[in-house]
């Protein structure tokens, strides 16, 4: 039973949300997956072969099944944001004491005023999010409940624990920056897994970061800090592990590279950095992240796709590149695993010594 | 009617079918299903508290004719449910693209 707000017909309408994303990811994508193969052999056997995103695309330019699923992806997402009965941004505003009494409490967070918000970060409402992330003051109440239903049979907090475990595997780390940290969902795991670590999250987001810092107001080893993950300001070499989570995506080209430089600039000669993200070399599944991009206003997500990021680490300077895929959920990687999901991969790379 | 309509403000929502009457028309849907979930939602815990408290035999609902405060509230509920189904039809979204 959700009980994120006090109106029970608000917590209704987002079960139903939340049932209706269920729906399209484990009853829609695999009939769409199905479809995908009986016209992908039709085009094989017309000598047409599927070699990229382009052909997909030809595949299903005529396909009924694929409009209802991209229609349901973009608008299931819109009613969740901005239905104006009980949408996240109207719902939440209208029970504003739950909303202060959440963000006023105080916590260790370092804001800047004079911060220039990027242009491409000001340019887009990012996953439908009126205002977006920086100028809604509710966002991070907002990303926060949205993100309830974005992973389909995935327990909460499930993808962010099994993120701290892969980071583990890596070493054991006393200073941690975690960049586009957002409310914090992976920055309070982290300083919770390395409890005698310092542990810092920056974010462009104001609004996101209040959310953050007043969860955080507990946990003695963590702050949060407004700040550009391209130019942070903190000092050189002070780290010994920088990572994100669903930051690259949403970042355009130049400054994804950018984004890598200040990260080796950050980390101590042999650092590590795990950038959590999605890669695919699947066309199937390059067309369908292609769309979801377009249709949940990240425009950034297909570039990042198309890029070749082990190459730019490499002219970042790092050394020992790894694309993994990540499993949200045990066995979500299988290839028998016929739902819906995120391309997931962890880019993990090191500082030379 | 394929609508050749030209995009009106800077905030056009996107269109998945042949012709974008259809993308309205399934959003009616959409919202509406959502609407009859709540409503049924509402009405199961209205139910089980009056059966519970003995305070109404559920039959004489059917013949009640609501007044005053309660006509009211109906009226105020039936504009947003109005306003609720029908918003996806001017094609526009709060969010930029």
């Amino acid at each position: 039973m959700l009980t994120l707000f006090r109106s029970r017909d608000a917590n209704a309408f987002h079960e139903f949300i939340m049932d209706a994303r269920t729906w399209w990811a484990v009853q829609l994508f695999p009939r769409l997956r199905e479809e995908y193969e009986v016209r992908r052999e039709l085009a094989a056997r017309e000598g047409r072969q599927v070699r990229s995103a382009e052909d997909v695309a030809l595949l299903f330019s005529k396909s009924t099944l694929y409009a209802y699923f991209c229609w349901l992806e973009r608008h299931v997402q819109k009613s969740k944001y901005s239905s104006s009965r009980w949408g996240l941004v109207a719902q939440i505003a209208r029970e504003p004491e739950t909303a202060a009494a959440r963000l006023n409490a105080e916590g260790p967070l370092e804001l800047d005023p004079t911060l220039r918000i990027p242009e491409y970060y000001a340019a887009h409402d990012l996953h439908q999010h009126p205002g977006n992330l920086h100028n809604d003051p509710n966002a991070g109440l907002v990303y926060e409940a949205s993100a309830l239903s974005i992973h389909p049979r995935t327990r909460k907090n499930e993808l962010h624990e099994r993120f701290v475990d892969l980071v583990r595997r890596e070493g054991e780390f006393a200073r941690v920056l975690d960049m586009g940290c957002g409310f914090g969902k992976s920055t309070l795991p982290l300083a919770q897994a390395f409890p005698r670590a310092e542990v810092i999250g920056v974010d462009v987001s104001a609004p996101c970061l209040k959310l953050a810092a007043a969860q955080a107001r507990e946990v003695p080893n963590i702050r949060f800090r407004q700040a550009d993950a391209r130019d942070t300001g903190l000092d050189e070499a002070k780290f010994d592990l920088v990572t994100s989570t669903m930051l690259l995506h949403e970042l355009p080209e130049d400054s994804v590279e950018a984004t890598l430089a200040e990260t080796r600039r950050l980390l101590a000669p042999g650092g590590v950095s795990i950038h959590l993200d999605f890669r695919t070399e699947d066309p199937f599944w390059q067309f369908i992240m292609y769309g979801h991009g377009m249709r949940n206003n990240e425009p950034f997500l297909e570039p990042l796709i198309r890029m070749d990021l082990a190459a730019a680490y490499r002219k970042a300077g790092f050394e020992d590149v790894r694309i993994e895929p990540f499993a949200e959920r045990e066995g979500a990687t299988d290839p028998s695993n016929p739902f819906w999901r995120f391309p997931w991969a962890a880019i993990i790379a090191r500082k030379p010594a | 009617m394929k609508s050749t309509d030209p995009v009106v403000g800077p905030q056009a929502e996107q269109t998945f079918f042949s012709d974008p009457a259809i993308d309205r028309l399934v959003n009616m849907v959409f919202a509406l299903t959502a609407e009859v979930h709540v409503l049924r939602d509402r009405l199961a815990l209205l139910e089980d508290a009056l059966e519970k408290r003995g305070v109404v035999n559920v039959s004489q609902l059917d013949t009640a004719i609501p007044e005053g405060a309660l006509e009211a509230r109906l009226a105020k509920e039936r504009t947003a449910l109005v306003q609720h189904v029908l918003e996806g039809l001017q094609g526009r979204l709060a969010s930029k693209s």
